[in-house]
């Protein structure tokens, strides 16, 4: 491959799976608010 | 009294089992045969490795945030497209909501085709069964094609896979959210992935891979000054997203009130763009391997997209390679898997908006509905005019409906009901990623006027110039009478009588300037 299509690739695989696996792991850390407000236990 | 979306009474909202099985489904309805068939072709058409950069400008600005758009409606307002609307906007918002959930219906029929002849074409991988000629086989001895207009010559090599995909389809919308919907894709997904990344691996070390890399990765800087190359971004996002149309709406709406929303939404988003690049990665090796093979460039091949793509151009390929044969399995075997949980997501929007306006209870929905779509989507696909019928209807739902659907909702909700600022609080009051005024920004000023132009520009191409060699009249038929009729049923749902008030609600939490549904119904 050629470096600038290996730039290209490896940009892509960077931003768009570390966005991946940055909102994966804020998820796991925090997967809900400890501060919901009042109500919302009842459905509807 | 309660009636749940599966229409007993008395029992509560039918619900996902909890913040995973929400995140796989939504993933599962996401990722779907655009992510496959379509990306690829698309990112190399305009500008290569450049794509890049207006694709993920897309998904942060239109992709990301009508996502949530969608999640605030249907899980603020605890219903379908249809009562999530006429709950936030009154009756003129509930038309809306069947909009979307006609252009489902619509989308449905032909998307169960494709379905059937990926899961047709899984077998014949096995004794590759379009010898030297799969373009013939495709259109001649598979779906013996004639020339384009209405036909009741029914194919039964497509009829009985179709029928097959619809009884599936049927099973697991009648078993329910968490029994039918989450349990298909707790299953399914893995799966797809598994057998993905098989094909991609093996892909990338086919003699000729890098060629198709570098025609896919090799950016053209170029194309960045062109409108064209934003637009075919914006549209790709868009429709790659499952956002619009009332399947988030309707997803979201079975969350638990107290539930994440922003959170697991930046997950789906980012996995289904991280699948669309394995994707690209996995076409374009393959595609570049058959170059080498054919001894010409990757600019020289044809069918890099759509139904092209995948029935003739990759049989062609298979039948070329070493471990054809498997290759061909997984390829058509990922194709049907993702076609398939996306379906169901899909129908899902019909089922629960009959469902909650009718009080049918969840297998009367599932019969009626399942039965109705399942005639017409034979009656027009599962004929020598199935593939012609398709080409122009899945032009028509998407590029006029499903972006008219988009416009209409951010302009409607953001500029006429002015809710914005209240759904981006519910956001921020459920959510642990929290979303500031630049959502409102993005959902009320840059997605409507992006997606108008698209729109626009489209609808005056379509009327100017047509659609590929067919006639006007056949375009009339199918095409733009596509659009009459999810009107006409709009129309009339909207107007007939709700089996229970759907006004008779007030959202949680209460944030000014939250007002009942009464009051906007009463605007």
């Amino acid at each position: 491959m050629t470096p600038i299509a290996i730039l290209c690739l490896s940009g892509s695989v960077l931003l768009i799976g570390g966005g991946l696996v940055a909102s994966v792991v804020a998820l796991v850390r925090r997967p809900e608010r400890a501060d919901y407000p009042d109500g919302g236990t009842d459905e509807d | 009294m309660a009636r749940a979306a599966g229409g007993a009474v008395g029992a509560p909202r039918e619900q996902w089992t909890g913040q995973v099985g929400f995140i796989i489904s939504a993933i599962g309805s996401a990722v779907g045969l655009g992510n496959i068939w379509r990306f690829p072709g698309v990112a190399y058409e305009n500008g290569g490795g450049a794509f890049l950069v207006p694709y993920i400008v897309a998904l942060l600005t239109a992709g990301i945030p009508i996502l949530f758009l969608d999640y605030a409606i249907g899980h603020r307002f605890r219903g379908s497209a249809p009562r999530s609307f006429r709950r936030l906007g009154g009756r003129p918002l509930e038309a809306l909501g069947w909009f979307q959930a006609a252009i489902a219906f619509a989308i449905s029929l032909y998307y169960t085709a494709v379905i059937a002849w990926a899961a047709s074409y899984f077998v014949f991988s096995f004794d590759l069964r379009w010898g030297d000629d799969p373009g013939g086989f495709f259109t001649g001895e598979f779906l013996q094609t004639s020339d384009p207009g209405f036909s009741l010559d029914f194919v039964p090599g497509v009829l009985i896979p179709l029928a097959l995909v619809w009884i599936a389809t049927l099973a697991v919308l009648a078993a329910g959210v968490a029994k039918g919907l989450q349990r298909l894709n707790t299953f399914a997904l893995p799966l797809l992935f598994v057998g993905f990344i098989v094909l991609v691996v093996r892909a990338l070390f086919l003699p000729g891979a890098e060629v198709g890399l570098n025609a896919l990765f090799t950016p053209e800087w170029s194309a960045l000054a062109d409108p064209a190359v934003w637009m075919a971004a914006y549209s790709q996002i868009f429709f790659s997203l499952s956002i619009a149309f009332g399947i988030m709406v309707t997803y979201s709406s079975y969350r638990a009130r107290r539930s994440n929303l922003t959170g697991p939404g930046l997950v789906v988003a980012f996995a289904n763009s991280s699948f669309e690049i394995l994707a690209g990665i996995g076409v374009f090796a393959t595609l570049g391997f058959f170059a080498v093979q054919q001894g010409v460039g990757i600019d020289e091949l044809e069918g890099l997209t759509g139904v092209g793509l995948s029935f003739i151009t990759f049989p062609a390929i298979v039948a070329q390679m070493p471990g054809g044969p498997v290759f061909g399995a997984l390829f058509f075997g990922s194709l049907a898997i993702a076609g398939f949980t996306s379906l169901v997501s899909v129908l899902q929007v019909v089922s629960a908006a009959v469902q909650e306006k009718f009080g049918l209870t969840r297998l009367q929905a599932t019969l009626s509905i399942g039965g109705a779509a399942a005639v017409l989507s034979v009656l027009l696909f599962a004929t020598t005019n199935g593939l012609n019928a398709l080409d122009v209807v899945d032009n028509w739902a998407n590029n006029v409906g499903v972006m008219a659907s988009a416009v209409l909702t951010t302009v409607l909700v953001l500029w006429v009901r002015r809710r914005g600022e209240e759904l981006r609080r519910h956001l921020n009051a459920v959510s642990t990623f929290q979303v500031g005024r630049v959502w409102t920004a993005l959902v009320g000023a840059v997605v409507p006027v992006v997606l108008g132009a698209i729109l626009v520009t489209g609808v005056v191409s379509l009327v100017v110039d047509g659609y590929d060699v067919y006639d006007r009249g056949f375009l009339g038929q199918f095409g733009w009478g596509t659009i009459v009729a999810v009107v006409l049923l709009t129309l009339v749902l909207t107007a007939l009588p709700w089996r229970r008030d759907p006004d008779a609600f007030t959202p949680w939490p209460t944030l000014p300037p939250a007002r009942s549904a009464q009051q906007g119904a009463r605007r």
